[in-house]
């Protein structure tokens, strides 16, 4: 009889299946880690644990007996408590306030007991080692670091029987990884299980007693450190080793080495996002930059964009230093931003794909002060076909737009002017195969004909296939490089979960 | 009904259109010679003061970030004064009056934008301050006294008309009224045939992807309010040769209807949508309403109970008629 297992988790969100038939057991108390690429169902699987989204089949079971969780509230009343990936205190209210929120102690009526939620906020903290965090401080006032940790708390005030964090690591510098690990560890002690998931597999080999892989949605392999040695390399090879089904190499990759550098970072910062990165863009090459996730990847491609700013180093385009305070300064220099969010960011929904196509044209003075919108609306037209957007019209409106053809809008905008410089911040996000080829096809023409590109991606495959050269970064550094043939789906994963472990 | 005729009778500028239209009638038929040309004509033009704001309070709504202007009515009443105190009655000073109240309505304006852009101060809360603060600079400067007065021939633009030789009588149209339709025609077209009108809908539609194209949103905004100013400014003066001697009453009764003439017109809170001529439409409907309400001699609490009730309904319907869509 196990403490917690589950059996044959499957979940669909509409055509993708996030996890095939997923199984999961063990005995507490226990620390569980979880581990596999992004989207290879780990937090889905948290989800379902805690009651956040339901399974489409499968079935848990804790303590030996058949358990169904619909809600969260049913969680809780099982004593499972899930820490979040992405933080859910309210900022306007105090530390104590957002600790004891939900759970609120009642001594007299409707009314909340106050003193005893401080009391008990308090006692949480020193807990946590958190001496010198004050309850009463507004959460918005602190860092994120400590908001990790508020959160912490926050799901330990609900003595939790099985407590979910979903990589409460990722904010947290080296000593409140420790308090963590050290509070995880008492938590055991007391009788708590834990399911820890990260990307970091040295805190896995260190905190964990049992370690599942998921990979692609399904699981991948078994570790048992009460039995085996305390190793990642164990590890390693169940979340990169069937990773991807195809494995074909793009063939366009071996391109001669250019003279001629686009862009030259030297040393450049933003805040503690991007701290001192020195990078070479060559004429014509596709640089992708890998790693796990938030590791400043996106930061650094804004702030080549103007769009966030440099706190030091130098940016230099052809040779010459170049200021980047505000996007105009990039896009007038030819350096195009294709940004992650579409919608938020790229594109003006309501409009149709004729206004959207000519924006950029304007700061740029490109089109006069009166428009010849004949002459402008014909140039349109050419682009939506070269590109091939369904429907080609130019007067539909781009919300009525898939989100495929949505991304060739955005590309249109640019490729009405000649790009030196083209950063891609995860641009097949949300959209199908089909249109994904189309685009990256696409890219590899225009690199041909002498642009420069910048590819973050989310997805492996994407910088396997189209990139010459990957920079691998992890918090804000660039820890590795990877070059033309040596560039694997395999050696992208396995430097992204290695390199730079211990350079602190 | 054919989808494309639907599409049109839909269309929220069509529709203020109709209002208005249907607002005449109503006046028409509630009051004798309501409907004469000469009629119409008066209440056009007293359309076009208020019409001229509304498009300044226009294209500050369009270009998003909750736009708004409250402080149209405090910058209409320095422009009335400005521009008596330079005139002193002679034609003479109308070059260096023209000049200083549309330097001074742009400046006062900007004020606005600075708050709005670089400082991040909620457009009410901006405006309406600084309305306040243009009102009393008003008073102040003047002491509450008429220093000065409309010249000759800006009286002439204010009350005068432009004779046309149709039929035996002949048919005027105020001068006033004829500013407002070349307004009209030269803000259509730089709304939509023009760079600057283009990235206004831009910057009101999506401000980061205005910004990533490569518009400088700040500044951009900052202008808007100040061409509002010139507006509102620039009306005052019109309205100085309407009434000939200077008022620091006369402003505040614009501020809201701009507002209202606007949204009538379909103009969105939201921003980056809607055209100037909804907000024609608006005023004239507005302005009407004012009419009959005042013929009918229903008295200033009827009026204002009528007006209120009338715009309820309007804007009820509106929302009712978004949630379906």
């Amino acid at each position: 009889m196990k403490s917690f297992q589950a059996t044959g988790v499957k979940k669909r969100y509409g055509g993708a299946i996030a996890l095939h038939g997923v199984d999961l057991a063990f005995e507490g108390p226990m620390v569980c880690g979880l581990v596999g690429a992004n989207g290879s169902g780990k937090s889905t699987f948290a989800r379902i644990c805690s009651g956040e989204t339901s399974s489409d089949e499968g079935s848990l079971s804790i303590d030996g007996k058949h358990t169904v969780i619909r809600s969260p509230g049913d969680a809780k009343r099982h004593g499972i408590v899930h820490v979040h990936q992405h933080l859910s205190l309210i900022p306007e209210l105090s530390v104590w306030e957002n600790i004891s929120l939900g759970n609120e102690t009642h001594s007299f009526g409707p009314f909340p007991n106050n003193r005893i939620a401080k009391d008990k906020a308090r006692l949480l903290l020193d807990e946590l080692d958190l001496a010198d965090l004050a309850i009463e401080e507004k959460v918005y006032s602190l860092t994120s670091e400590k908001k990790q940790m508020v959160e912490i708390a926050k799901a330990l005030l609900q003595a939790p029987r099985l407590l979910i964090l979903d990589e409460p690591t990722a904010s947290l510098g080296y000593a409140h990884v420790e308090k963590l690990f050290k509070k995880v560890m008492d938590l055991k002690k007391e009788g708590v299980s834990v399911i820890f998931i990260s990307h970091r597999l040295w805190e896995i080999v260190r905190l964990c007693d049992l370690v599942y892989a998921f990979s692609n949605g399904k699981g991948a392999g078994v570790v048992d450190f009460q039995t085996q040695a305390r190793d990642e390399n164990l590890i390693v090879p169940l979340v990169t080793g069937h990773a991807r089904e195809e494995n074909a190499a793009s063939g366009s990759r071996n391109r001669p080495a250019s003279e001629e550098t686009t862009l030259e970072l030297q040393a450049a910062s933003h805040d503690l996002d991007v701290c001192g990165v020195s990078l070479k863009v060559e004429k014509g090459e596709i640089l992708g930059i890998g790693g796990l996730a938030d590791q400043g990847q996106e930061e650094l491609v804004l702030m080549m964009s103007g769009m966030l700013p440099r706190t030091q180093g130098r940016i230099l385009l052809e040779g010459k230093e170049v200021r980047l305070r505000h996007p105009r300064e990039a896009v007038r220099k030819g350096i195009f931003l294709v940004p992650g969010d579409r919608q938020k960011d790229g594109l003006f929904m309501n409009l149709d794909i004729f206004e959207n196509v000519i924006y950029p044209r304007f700061p740029m003075a490109a089109a006069g002060f009166f428009l010849d919108v004949k002459s402008l609306f014909r140039m349109t037209e050419g682009l939506t076909k070269k590109l091939g957007v369904n429907p080609p019209n130019p007067r539909n409106v781009v919300s009525n737009l898939s989100g495929g053809n949505q991304q060739k809008v955005v590309f249109a905008k640019w490729l009405q002017f000649t790009p030196k410089l083209l950063l891609l911040n995860d641009p097949a996000k949300g959209i199908d195969i089909q249109a994904k080829d189309a685009l990256y096809l696409l890219v590899r023409e225009l690199a041909d004909a002498g642009t420069s590109v910048v590819l973050y991606a989310s997805a492996v495959e994407e910088l396997r296939a189209n990139c010459d050269r990957v920079v691998i970064m992890f918090e804000g550094r660039i820890v590795d490089e990877i070059k033309g043939e040596q560039i694997t789906d395999e050696s992208i994963l396995t430097s992204s979960l290695t390199k730079g472990v211990c350079n602190d | 009904m054919p989808a494309s005729l639907r599409s049109w009778l839909l269309n929220r500028v069509v529709i203020a259109y109709l209002l208005a239209a249907g607002l005449m009638v109503i006046g028409g038929l509630l009051v004798p010679n309501f409907l004469t040309f000469r009629h119409v004509m008066t209440v056009i033009q007293a359309s076009a003061f208020l019409g001229l704001i509304t498009l300044g309070q226009t294209v500050v709504i369009i270009s998003g970030k909750e736009g708004l202007d409250l402080s149209v009515g405090g910058i209409f009443v320095i422009g009335v004064i400005l521009a008596a105190a330079i005139l002193r009655g002679n034609d003479a000073n109308l070059p260096l009056a023209i000049g200083a109240v549309i330097l001074c309505g742009f400046v006062l304006g900007l004020v606005n934008g600075v708050g709005v852009s670089y400082l991040n101060i909620s457009p009410l809360i901006m405006t309406l301050a600084w309305g306040t603060a243009t009102s009393g600079i008003a008073l102040f400067s003047t002491g509450g006294n008429h220093i000065g007065k409309a010249s000759p021939l800006l009286e002439t633009i204010g009350v005068g008309s432009l004779s046309i030789k149709i039929g035996s009588p002949g048919i005027s149209i105020p001068w006033v009224v004829v500013i407002w339709i070349i307004t009209i025609v030269a803000a259509q077209f730089i709304l939509r045939r023009t760079s600057a009108g283009k990235t206004l809908y831009g910057i009101g539609a999506n401000n980061r992807a205005a910004a990533l194209s490569g518009v400088r949103t700040k500044l951009f905004r900052m202008t808007v309010y100040g061409v509002s100013g010139i507006f509102s400014a620039v009306t005052g003066m019109l309205m100085l040769g309407y009434v000939g001697e200077p008022n620091i009453n006369l402003g505040s009764v614009y501020i809201l209807p701009s507002v209202v003439a606007a949204v009538i017109g379909g103009i969105s809170f939201a921003g980056g949508t809607g055209s100037y001529l909804g907000s024609v439409a608006g005023a004239i409907f507005l302005t009407t309403l004012d009419s009959i309400l005042a013929t009918l001699q229903l008295g200033e609490g009827g009026r204002q109970v009528t007006i209120g009730l009338v715009l309820l309904i309007l804007l009820f319907s509106y929302s009712r008629k978004k949630q379906e869509e």
